[in-house]
C-alpha cells in the first residue's frame, strides 16, 4: 500500500492504494498515530483487504474514539465493502459513501 | 708495547656485552614462550572474563611490571587506581596517558587496546622494552580471541535455550489448542488446524455439544496467547445461556487493550439435527444439503468479538437432515494465493471450497479434497477447517 497524507484544514486525509494486508499495517499505524485531529481514510485505491488490514481499521476507529476525534472511511471498492459486510464490521466502522477527495 | 692487550680489552668488552644481551634476550624469549603456552591453554578452558586475571598476572610477572589492569565488557576486572578508572580506551597502543581528573598517571606505562577491551601495565624499574610491548600484544591478541569465543558460546547457548522454549511452548499450545476433536453424538467430524508459524491465532474445539472455530487477528505468539484464552473460556461459556455475552464479559476488555479481535463461529449440534449458531464476523459456514445437493451459508450475526460490546448475541437456527454436511473454516484457506503467469495473483476463494464440498460425501473426503487442492497454493496465514456431518444413530 502506498499511504499518502493530505491535510485539508478540518481533517487529515489518508489516501491508501494497493493491497491492505499484514505488510502494510505497520506503516499505516505509524502515519495514523502522528495525526491528532479528525481523520478521513480514503480507500478508493484499495482492491483487497485481509484480517490484518481489518484489524488496522478497527484499531484506528478505537484510537479516534479514545481521543474524541471523528473518523470517516470513504470510497470503498466492492471487494473491500463485501469483506466488511461479511464480517459485519460495516455496522461498527464509520463508513460513508463516495466522495471526491482532492 | 702495552697497547695490544689494552686494545684486546677494549674489543672484548662490547663482545661480552652483546653476548650478555643475547643471553638475556634468549632468556626473555624463553620466558615469553612459556608464558604464551600457558596463557593459550588457560584461555581455551576459561569460563568467563574473570579467568583472564590469572593470565594477566602471569603476563605482569613475565614483563616484570609492578601492576597491570584489564578492561573488558565495559568494566575493570579488578580494582584500579584513581588515575585509571575513567581513562577512555586508547585507539592505539600508548606509552603514556593524559590525566583524566586530578590523579596523575605514572610516566612509565604500556596501554594496549584490543577488540573488546584494553590492557595496561605500569611501574617497571628500568622502563618497558620492545620485548615487553611484543608480549603485551601477544597477550591482548589471545584475550580478543578468547572474548570472541566466549561471546559465540554465550549466543549459541542463548539460541539453544530459545529454540528449546519455543518447542516447549508449541507443545503446550498444541495441548490447549488441540487439533483433536472429541466425539459428538450423532455427528461425524474431521478437522485440520495448521498454524503458519508453530503456534497461531486459529483455534477450534468441541465443548459439550458445541463446535466452535475462531480466528484471532494477527499471527504468531500474541495471537496464540489469545487463542488459548478463547479455548479455555469457551469451555465455560458454552454452559451459559448466552455464549457470546459470557465470552464478551470475559475477554472483550483484554482484546480491546491489546488492539486485537477474534472472529468466531459457534454452533450447537443437537441430537435431533437442530443447529443453533452465532457467527461473529467469521466467513460464512457452508451447509451442503444431501437432498438437493445445494449449498447454504450461515453468514455473520454480529461483528467480531473485541470490536464493540453488543451485550447480547442471539443465535439463529437451522434444521439438518441426515447426511447434511456443515463446513466451518478460517480465511487462511480462502485467502491462499497463487501467482499467475502474467504476474497477477488469484485467491483460492470460497468458490473452490464450495466445489470441493460438492464433490465429497463424507467429512474425511472434504478435508482430503481441500488438502489436495490447497497444496498447490501459497498459504501465508493460519489455516483451519472442520467438516461435520449429521448422522443420527438408530437407538
Amino acid at each position: 500500500v502506498n499511504i499518502e497524507r493530505l491535510d485539508r484544514g478540518y481533517e487529515a486525509v489518508l489516501r491508501l492504494t494497493g493491497r491492505f494486508d499484514a505488510h502494510q499495517t505497520t506503516p499505516f499505524q505509524t502515519v495514523f498515530r502522528a495525526i491528532s485531529g479528525d481523520v478521513c481514510i480514503d480507500m478508493a485505491g484499495v482492491g483487497f483487504i485481509d484480517s490484518s488490514g481489518l484489524a488496522a481499521l478497527v484499531s484506528s476507529f478505537r484510537q479516534c474514539r479514545e481521543r474524541g476525534a471523528r473518523l470517516r472511511i470513504v470510497n470503498l471498492q466492492d471487494p473491500v465493502r463485501l469483506i466488511l459486510e461479511i464480517t459485519r464490521l460495516h455496522e461498527v466502522l464509520p463508513i460513508e459513501g463516495r466522495e471526491a477527495v482532492v | 708495547v702495552n697497547t695490544p692487550p689494552e686494545r684486546a680489552t677494549l674489543e672484548a668488552r662490547p663482545i661480552d656485552g652483546e653476548v650478555r644481551a643475547l643471553v638475556r634476550s634468549l632468556a626473555t624469549s624463553h620466558d615469553q614462550i612459556v608464558f604464551l603456552e600457558q596463557a593459550a591453554s588457560h584461555l581455551v578452558r576459561c569460563k568467563g572474563p574473570q579467568d583472564f586475571l590469572t593470565v594477566l598476572e602471569a603476563a605482569r610477572v613475565t614483563i616484570g611490571s609492578r601492576a597491570a589492569a584489564l578492561h573488558v565488557q565495559d568494566r575493570w576486572l579488578a580494582p584500579v587506581p584513581d588515575w585509571l578508572i575513567d581513562q577512555p580506551k586508547p585507539s592505539k597502543r600508548r606509552r603514556e596517558l593524559e590525566a583524566v581528573g586530578s590523579a596523575q598517571p605514572p610516566r612509565d606505562l604500556l596501554a594496549i587496546p584490543f577488540q573488546g577491551g584494553w590492557a595496561v601495565f605500569w611501574g617497571k624499574p628500568g622502563g618497558f622494552e620492545a620485548s615487553d610491548m611484543r608480549l603485551a600484544e601477544a597477550l591482548t591478541n589471545l584475550l580478543a580471541n578468547a572474548l570472541q569465543a566466549l561471546e559465540a558460546r554465550a549466543s549459541q547457548a542463548h539460541n539453544e535455550r530459545r529454540e528449546h522454549e519455543q518447542a516447549l511452548a508449541t507443545r503446550i499450545w498444541r495441548t490447549i489448542v488441540s487439533e483433536e476433536l472429541p466425539e459428538i453424538p450423532h455427528y461425524r467430524r474431521r478437522g485440520l488446524l495448521r498454524p503458519a508459524r508453530g503456534v497461531g491465532g486459529d483455534y477450534y474445539l468441541i465443548a459439550d455439544e458445541w463446535l466452535l472455530l475462531g480466528d484471532i487477528s494477527g499471527k504468531g505468539i500474541p495471537a496464540a496467547l489469545f487463542a488459548g484464552m478463547f479455548v479455555s473460556t469457551l469451555r465455560i461459556a458454552v454452559r451459559q445461556p448466552d455464549v457470546g455475552s459470557a465470552l464478551e464479559h470475559a475477554l472483550h476488555p483484554e482484546l480491546e487493550r491489546s488492539e486485537m479481535f477474534s472472529t468466531l463461529i459457534g454452533m450447537r449440534l443437537d441430537a435431533d439435527g437442530h443447529l443453533a449458531y452465532f457467527n461473529l464476523g467469521h466467513p460464512p459456514a457452508l451447509i451442503r444439503r444431501t437432498s438437493s445437493g445445494q449449498i447454504e451459508t450461515l453468514p455473520a450475526t454480529a461483528p467480531p468479538m473485541g470490536v464493540i460490546k453488543m451485550g447480547a448475541y442471539p443465535t439463529r437456527e437451522v434444521q439438518l437432515e441426515p447426511g447434511d454436511m456443515v463446513v466451518v473454516y478460517s480465511d487462511g484457506i480462502t485467502e491462499a494465493r497463487r501467482e499467475m503467469p502474467d504476474g497477477s495473483s488469484v485467491l483460492f476463494g470460497e468458490e473452490r471450497l464450495r466445489n470441493s464440498l460438492m464433490r465429497a460425501t463424507t467429512p474425511e473426503a472434504v478435508l482430503a479434497l481441500v488438502n489436495d487442492e490447497i497444496s498447490q497454493w501459497v498459504i501465508e496465514d493460519d489455516l483451519s477447517i472442520v467438516a461435520v456431518q449429521y448422522q443420527p444413530e438408530v437407538a
